[in-house]
Formats: C-alpha cells, sequence, structure tokens
C-alpha cells in the first residue's frame, strides 16, 4: 500500500517522535511512504545548522532519517488534476501534486497535517478527485489516537505534550501537559476530528 | 635498420627535442636535413578536464518569464520560497511542483508556463477594469496588477470576517468618531475599521525594476474585500485618501464578486463616474462633506501658518490635518499655483517622524490570520508587502 505523506505530518509526527509508531499503527514499512521530492530542501536536509534552528535539532535530526529511508514522488502527476487543485489559493502547490498523486492510485492512503488544505480541498469543487479521495485522508487526530490504541495512552500523551505548541489542536488537547487525563484527550481528539470531518465531507477515513 | 629509417628514426627523436625543430627533410640518395635553432618550448601543463556545467533545470522558465518583465532575482527574492532549489526541477514532479508555485503567484496559466511551447497567458481573469489617464496604456499596467491580485488572492484567505461595511460614508465616519479616541478620522484608525469590518488592507509596493504599477487597486477574492495600496509616500495623509477612495469603490458597489478596479492613479479631477463617486466617498469620510475644499482665497500661508491652520481646522472638522493640507495643496494647484512644496513642508512639521507604509503593514500584520494561509502563501503575502521590513 502507497501512504503519501505531507510535508506537514512529517514536521508535527517527527517533533513527537511518533515516526517509528505511526508505521508500526498503519502496519507499513518505509518503503510504503512516499514524500514529495522537493522535502528535503523544504526540510533543509542538506542545511544541517539552518534546519535544526527552523525545526530544533532533534526535530530536525528525525526529519533527516525519515526523509533519507522513504520513497521521494518524482514523476508528474496527471497535469489535469494539478491545475485544478492547484486553482484553489487553500491547497499550495505540494499538497497539489500530493492530492493528485494520490488520485490515481485508488489504494493509496494521504497522511496530512495541514486540515485547511483538506478543507480547501472540500470545497474546491474538484468533485471528481474529492470523490477520488474520499475515505483516503488520515489527519493528525486521527494518527495520534490510533497510536495510543497501538501503543498507550501514557506514551503518547508524554510524547506529544513536549512538543504541542506546533499544533493547534495538540496544543489545546493536551494542554494540561502530562497531567492530561485519558477521557479529555480522547474526547478532545474525537472532536477534532468529528468536526473536521462535518467540514470535510467524505474525505478523512472512517475509523 | 637502413640509414634512411634510422635517420628518420633520430628525426623522430629530434622533434622532440626542446628548443630544436625540423625545417626542412629531403629523402633522395642521401638524406640531408636542416635543424634550426627555435625558442625553447613551453611544455603546457596538462589540460584538466573541463568541469561539466552545472545542470540549470529552470534556466528555461526564468528565460520565458523575462519576456514578461520579471527578473530571474525578483523571482529568486519574491515569487519563489526561500526553501526552492532550482535543482528540484530536475525530476518532472520537482518541475511542475516549481511551476505551479510561480503561476499561483504570478497569475499566470499553469498550462501555458507547462507547455514551453505555448505563449504565457494569464490564468483565467475575473472582471478587471483599469482606470488610467487616456494615455496610459493598459498593459503597461498588467505585471504590476497580476502580481497584486495574487497577493490579495492569497491573503483574502486570512482576512477575518467582520462586522458588516455599511455602504456610506456618513455612517462609516461616525462610527469611527464614536470611539472616544478618535479625533478624526485618522490613516490608523481607518485601517482599524476597515479590518474589522473584513476589509484587508495591504501596502504592496514591491514590483520588478522598470514595472509601471498601479496607486491603488480595490478587489474582491471569493467576495472577501481586499485593497491594496502601493504608494511610498511617508505622510500619513497620501495613503489616507487613496485608502479612503479604494474603499469607496468597494462600498459603492463598483467592484463585483472576484473582480477589481485598478486605478493607476488616485485622481481627484477624473471624470470617470466612478472615480469621482469614490472620491466624493473619500472626502465625505475624511470631511464630513463631499464637497469639502479647503483654500486660502487671501493671503496664501508659509508652511509654519499652514500647518497652524490645518491644525485648528482638524479639531473643528474632525478631519486628519494631513488631510486638510493636501486637500488645500489640491485645491489651490487647481487655480494655476504651486502650492506643493509648502503643503510637504507642513506634512513635514506635521508628521516629522512618517512612515505611512509601516503603518498599513502594522495593521496587516496584527489583523491578516497568517495561520489561514497556506504555508508558502504566507511567505509570499510578507515578502511582497514587506512585512519584516520595518524589524531591520
Amino acid at each position: 500500500m502507497k501512504v503519501y505523506a505531507d510535508n506537514d505530518i512529517i514536521h508535527k509526527l517527527a517533533a513527537f517522535g511518533l515516526l517509528d509508531e505511526t508505521l508500526h499503527f498503519l502496519e507499513i514499512t518505509h518503503s510504503d511512504i512516499y514524500v514529495l521530492i522537493t522535502a528535503k530542501y523544504k526540510f533543509r536536509i542538506n542545511k544541517r545548522d539552518k534546519g535544526a534552528k527552523r525545526y530544533g535539532e532533534e526535530t530536525h535530526g528525525r526529519i533527516c532519517k525519515i526523509i533519507a529511508s522513504v520513497n521521494k514522488l518524482s514523476n508528474e502527476p496527471p497535469s489535469a488534476t494539478v491545475d485544478c487543485l492547484g486553482r484553489s489559493m487553500g491547497i499550495d502547490a505540494g499538497e497539489a501534486i500530493l492530492f493528485a498523486a494520490a488520485a490515481e492510485d485508488p489504494q493509496a492512503l494521504i497522511l496530512t497535517g495541514d486540515k485547511k488544505a483538506l478543507c480547501a480541498l472540500a470545497t474546491s469543487g474538484a468533485n471528481e478527485i474529492v470523490e477520488q479521495l474520499a475515505g483516503r485522508i488520515l489527519c493528525l487526530e486521527q494518527i495520534v489516537a490510533g497510536i495510543m490504541d497501538a501503543t498507550s495512552f501514557e506514551f503518547v500523551r508524554d510524547a506529544v505534550s513536549k512538543e504541542r505548541d506546533i499544533d493547534t489542536t495538540m496544543k489545546i488537547v493536551f494542554s494540561n501537559g502530562t497531567m492530561t487525563a485519558e477521557s479529555d484527550a480522547r474526547q478532545g481528539l474525537g472532536s477534532y476530528t468529528d468536526n473536521l470531518r462535518a467540514d470535510t465531507g467524505d474525505l478523512l477515513r472512517s475509523d | 635498420m637502413s640509414s634512411l629509417s634510422a635517420t628518420l628514426a633520430f628525426l623522430g627523436d629530434t622533434q622532440r627535442l626542446p628548443g630544436v625543430a625540423v625545417s626542412n627533410v629531403r629523402c633522395y640518395d642521401k638524406v640531408f636535413f636542416h635543424v634550426s635553432p627555435v625558442e625553447p618550448m613551453v611544455v603546457a601543463p596538462k589540460k584538466r578536464p573541463a568541469k561539466p556545467k552545472p545542470a540549470r533545470p529552470f534556466a528555461d522558465v526564468y528565460r520565458r518569464l523575462r519576456d514578461l518583465g520579471l527578473t530571474k532575482p525578483f523571482l529568486r527574492d519574491m515569487v519563489l520560497p526561500t526553501w526552492w532549489d532550482d535543482e528540484a526541477a530536475a525530476t518532472p514532479a520537482g518541475r511542475m511542483e516549481g511551476l505551479l508555485i510561480l503561476a499561483r503567484n504570478l497569475g499566470l496559466d499553469f498550462g501555458a508556463l507547462r507547455d514551453g511551447s505555448n505563449d504565457l497567458k494569464p490564468a483565467e481573469r475575473p472582471n478587471v477594469r483599469f482606470k488610467k489617464r487616456n494615455d496610459a496604456d493598459e498593459e503597461d499596467l498588467r505585471l504590476a496588477e497580476q502580481l497584486a491580485h495574487q497577493v490579495g488572492r492569497h491573503a483574502a484567505l486570512g482576512v477575518p470576517s467582520g462586522h458588516p461595511l455599511p455602504t456610506d460614508a456618513t455612517t462609516i465616519r461616525e462610527e469611527i468618531l464614536d470611539d472616544a479616541d478618535a479625533k478624526w478620522i485618522s490613516l490608523e484608525n481607518l485601517l482599524r475599521y476597515c479590518w474589522r469590518h473584513g476589509v484587508g488592507v495591504l501596502h504592496a509596493p514591491r514590483f520588478p525594476p522598470g514595472t509601471k504599477k498601479m496607486q491603488g487597486m480595490a478587489m474582491r477574492a471569493d467576495n472577501i474585500p481586499v485593497i491594496i495600496l502601493t504608494s511610498e509616500k511617508k505622510a500619513s495623509g497620501w495613503l489616507l485618501f487613496d485608502l479612503a477612495h479604494e474603499l469607496g469603490h468597494i462600498c459603492c458597489g463598483h467592484v463585483g464578486a472576484d473582480a477589481a478596479i485598478v486605478d493607476e492613479i488616485v485622481d481627484q479631477e477624473s471624470t470617470d463616474t466612478e472615480e469621482a463617486e469614490a472620491n466624493e466617498f473619500a472626502i465625505e469620510l475624511l470631511t464630513g462633506n463631499a464637497t469639502t475644499r479647503v483654500a486660502a482665497p487671501d493671503r496664501w500661508p508659509n508652511a509654519v501658518e499652514l500647518t497652524r491652520q490645518a491644525q485648528a481646522l482638524a479639531t473643528r472638522m474632525q478631519s486628519d490635518p494631513t488631510h486638510i493640507v493636501l486637500n488645500y495643496a489640491h485645491s489651490m494647484s487647481a487655480t494655476g499655483g504651486q502650492f506643493w512644496g509648502v503643503a510637504n513642508a507642513a506634512l513635514k512639521i506635521l508628521e516629522p517622524n512618517a512612515n505611512a507604509p509601516a503603518m498599513v503593514r502594522r495593521a496587516l500584520d496584527e489583523y491578516l490570520d497568517w495561520s489561514a494561509l497556506p504555508g508558502d502563501s504566507s511567505e509570499f503575502v510578507a515578502r511582497m508587502t514587506k512585512i519584516g521590513a520595518d524589524d531591520e
């Protein structure tokens, strides 16, 4: 199964130290993952100092490691699809390429940390592409909840709490840090997923 | 070995000797040869194989865009994100991403940009109308309009929805003056009012070198009103009037959904119906009366006197003194005299440290919901509007 991961989800999972757990939860390996060919530039893989300054040394190290070990999307997705998606100002060029590539492969999954792009996709008017991607997208909240089930609440809480400020939802859900109660966190993740589902139609994978 | 072949063998050796060269050889029964001294042979250092030229996978794109007036430095510094590396364009997907970024930020048709054989053309344009002097060419403004339009479209994603915007100048004026801190309609409080009523205001002065720019622009992107100002004059009165004029276009209903009005100059003497309407709206908003003209019928004041009179009038009329000074210069210039020098001097007295563009930038930075923009979009908007320039 091909899994397309956007830069945002790579950044956030790397910051939480949950990349390996994500693979385990999805029962995939590095060879299943595809990222944008431009990810290495965006993450300043060859500019360690700049990258570390921007993302933090530990997070940047994890990002470098994952980018080195996964596939890079080097072939052009259909240009008509990219053109159609690129007309929506809420979908940036990288997301448009990733969505277009995934739309081509009916088995592929998309992992995204970019809720704005998902909402923009849902309202872009690109109905055929939206239909093709329906039920094949996992957002950060779903991934974090899934890892909780696959490992333990305490493990995820401690991992996310340290870096919760990088994501608005995680900042709220884990606002009490390591004192966050499991029921509150699970309810929060579920509630934000439901809200996103309400804004994005059938795009998110059903649990 | 025969004597001839021995000689030739010798000649062969001679040819390799430094300092001698064979000038003539004849082969008969006898072998003659002549050895003449020449300059010492310089042994050239071994040539290193030429370094392969670095691949420039995006060079063709820069070349094509240069023909539109878009220089490579402008594209690299303003249009492409800081993370972009031309090397990314060596793969089809990377090239496609780079082209899509350019198309989205420049307002170009992606298909035409991707297909090198086609002429570059603007993406499908919304209803854009140019308000220009008769001798000005609309095409000269096209590039600036396209760029400003895209900046506006990106920024519109982050314009917070606000209170409903009244359609008449008097109501807006009254609402602003209701605030106890508002002595008159200043650039600062008009900016705040616009943002709180869902109108984005941007100062976007950066265009490619040599590009003719417009003075102002009012547009709607997905029905969100956005005003773009470009004047770099420091005194607040200039941008205050431009902003009031562009707001007039929006409030008077001149700008439909996904449409734009591009003002080459904000001309207070324009006879164009919509321009005259926007001018009246602006004067009414700033002074309380659409026909206010400040003049000195008897004695022309010097800069200090003009400043004093403008301050006195400002309190009485609840009108910004910098606007009063400019209104005066404009009204008096219509009589044929030169009043801009004294007006500029008065503006410097009124606002010795004025930086109106920085004021527009601060409001943008404060009110725009940057998190609503994709990362590359917010970087583009920030660069084109010089956000951060005041920190340098």
